[in-house]
């Protein structure tokens, strides 16, 4: 449930009209709704809970099942593990620190914040910091796109100079290009046996359209090969690799195969030079690296709970 | 006194060896600075140990097993300090440090190695002690080029067998290793054909003084790394099949010492060790 941003507005409206609440933000991403507030009296959660059931006409009973409440350490604690990417679907990911400075920059601004969520929210910021520095939560690839981009560096080093051809216009095919587009590479060309198809995509990342009946006489000028068609068998035969790298020999090619069947024979991993990553690969990597990652998880936590218990300590005398 | 300079120096080199090592057991990049330090400071003291052995024999400090250990070791910390920068190759400080360290307690382990046969070992010929020198210089340059074939080859591996571990995201690049293969072996060869024209003056005028032996391994090795340089250069060899070839030389290289240094006592069977002689 993402509220929009009139709703936010109305949100923030109703409930810095209660008596009991001094300060407020609240946080609104694709999947999260969470208000963060400071207040000076003991019924403060109920007065906040009261006024949002109110605002959205929600039967209260039935939002306490729905809602997580936490208060006092464990609401910093809470903070701490969403700044640090630990709530999130895809653990570690960064993108949510940005959207909770986001948060707090746009109330802060409305002077929704004083004193303590002020220094709430900035010691969030360093623990997210702490936490990607010190443990493992961020390390390693978790998405098919980000893999595939590491072992393209594994193999190229800078992917500036690179260039990628991208056959077929498939949905996991768009991603993988988009993170290879997001990490600077320039010169990527796509083909597909659908016209319109390789034109959006071509549009969407800057790339050129190579007519489909010419690819293969294009596939030897091309460090880094994706292939996402829908066809029924291969449509790379490791003969038409062993070509490829026959007129690169001092050029490495990195080959990804994100068609299901394969869209190249399996043969073409045994050519000299060439490195063949399917689906299946990349789905493996990204699953040890993101069980790498929840076994940081519980180190980070507990780190985490320390600096919010140490927080709430300082926070008491101001409360 | 000489050794205990080298002592300090290969102590430096294990630093930086070990703190790389380290740093890569936590799978993070090796401190630059601390390797830089570590490296820098043990190439001073081994430079002052070369010096006094150099002093003390009165030649370039190249007559022994210890001491051309020692001196490869220190070419190779040479190459890296002077084109390091050039090859623009992470962990390569790391690596040159711990070939470094290698050579030189390798060394030092064994005292039967220092032995005083060379002095006046180049009969005062400045010539054969510069082709002596040099060549030994290339042996730093294919050493380093031995253990960026390494790195090579741990990375294809990893890459071919499709193990994606922390420790190989630390690596350089295949493109990148293949290009500082490249131009360490260009170097490499420059240097030892610059040693073997030099060498040659020599030769050719104290025809049949030179030992055939010697003669026969050091034209067997530039032979092969220069025929390794041209199927490079006509892309015949590259990449995987390089480093192989690569690795597989400088061994050889290594091992040629032996049959060398043999033949040199039984030129010089008059070899007293190092440290009776500065004693007596």
């Amino acid at each position: 449930m993402a509220l929009s941003e009139a709703d936010v507005q109305q949100m923030y409206a109703a409930l810095t009209a209660v008596e009991a609440l001094d300060e407020i933000v609240i946080l609104n991403t694709c999947n999260r709704v969470e208000i963060y507030a400071a207040g000076h009296e003991g019924d403060a959660p109920e007065q906040l809970i009261n006024a949002l059931c109110s605002i959205r006409q929600f039967p209260e009973e039935e939002f306490r099942e729905l809602a997580y409440i936490k208060i006092g350490p464990e609401a910093i604690e809470h903070l701490y593990a969403v700044a640090s990417g630990l709530d999130s679907q895809m653990v570690g990911e960064t993108e949510i620190l940005g959207q909770v400075k986001d948060a707090y920059q746009r109330a802060s601004k409305a002077k929704y914040v004083s004193r303590r969520l002020h220094k709430v929210f900035q010691k969030s910021f360093q623990a997210a910091k702490w936490a990607r520095s010190n443990t493992g939560i961020s390390q390693g690839q978790v998405s098919l796109g980000n893999v595939a981009v590491d072992l393209a560096q594994r193999i190229f080093g800078q992917l500036k100079s690179a260039s990628v051809l991208v056959v077929g216009s498939g949905e996991v095919g768009q991603d993988v290009a988009k993170a290879f587009k997001g990490r600077g590479v320039k010169n990527i060309r796509v083909t597909s046996r659908t016209a319109g198809r390789a034109d959006q995509l071509a549009a969407e990342i800057q790339a050129k359209v190579v007519p489909y009946a010419q690819w293969q006489a294009e596939l030897p000028h091309h460090d880094i090969v994706l292939c996402a068609t829908s066809a029924p068998q291969a449509i790379v035969s490791a003969e038409i690799i062993r070509d490829a790298v026959h007129q690169r020999p001092a050029r490495p090619l990195f080959l990804i195969d994100l068609a299901m069947p394969r869209d190249i024979e399996a043969g073409a991993s045994e050519v000299g030079n060439t490195y063949l990553y399917n689906l299946d690969d990349l789905a493996q990597i990204a699953n040890e690296n993101l069980a790498a990652r929840q076994a940081e998880v519980e180190r980070a936590r507990l780190g985490l709970r320390q600096r919010a218990d140490f927080l709430w300590q300082n926070l008491q005398p101001s409360l | 006194m000489d050794r205990l300079f080298v002592i300090i120096g290969a102590l430096g080199y294990l630093l930086a060896f070990v703190t790389a090592l380290g740093a890569l057991r936590l799978r993070e990049r090796p401190p630059r600075s601390w390797i830089m330090t570590a490296i820098g400071g043990g190439f001073l003291f081994q430079t002052v140990g070369l010096h006094l052995r150099g002093f003390e024999v009165g030649s370039c400090p190249i007559g022994n097993p210890y001491e051309v250990l020692q001196f490869i070791s220190w070419s190779i910390i040479l190459i890296y300090l002077l084109a390091g920068p050039i090859f623009r190759l992470s962990l390569l400080g790391s690596l040159s440090a711990s070939l470094a360290a290698v050579l030189s307690v390798l060394g030092l382990a064994v005292p039967a190695w220092d032995t005083l046969g060379s002095r006046g070992m180049f009969g005062g010929d400045p010539w054969i002690e510069a082709h002596a020198a040099i060549a030994l210089l290339s042996y730093g340059v294919f050493g380093l080029l031995a253990a960026t074939s390494g790195l090579y080859l741990a990375q294809n591996y990893g890459l071919k067998s499709k193990r994606f571990s922390r420790l190989l995201n630390l690596f350089p690049s295949l493109v990148e290793l293949e290009s500082v293969n490249f131009r360490l072996l260009v170097l490499g060869c420059g240097v030892l054909s610059f040693s073997l024209i030099i060498g040659s003056v020599f030769w050719l005028n104290n025809w049949g003084e030179t030992s055939m032996t010697k003669l026969i391994f050091t034209v067997a090795l530039w032979g092969a790394y220069l025929v390794v340089l041209l199927l490079r250069l006509s892309q015949k060899l590259v990449g995987f099949s390089l480093s192989v070839a690569c690795l597989s030389l400088f061994a050889a290289a290594l091992l040629a010492l032996w049959p060398v240094e043999a033949d040199r006592v039984q030129a010089h069977p008059q070899a007293i060790p190092a440290s009776v002689s500065s004693h007596g």
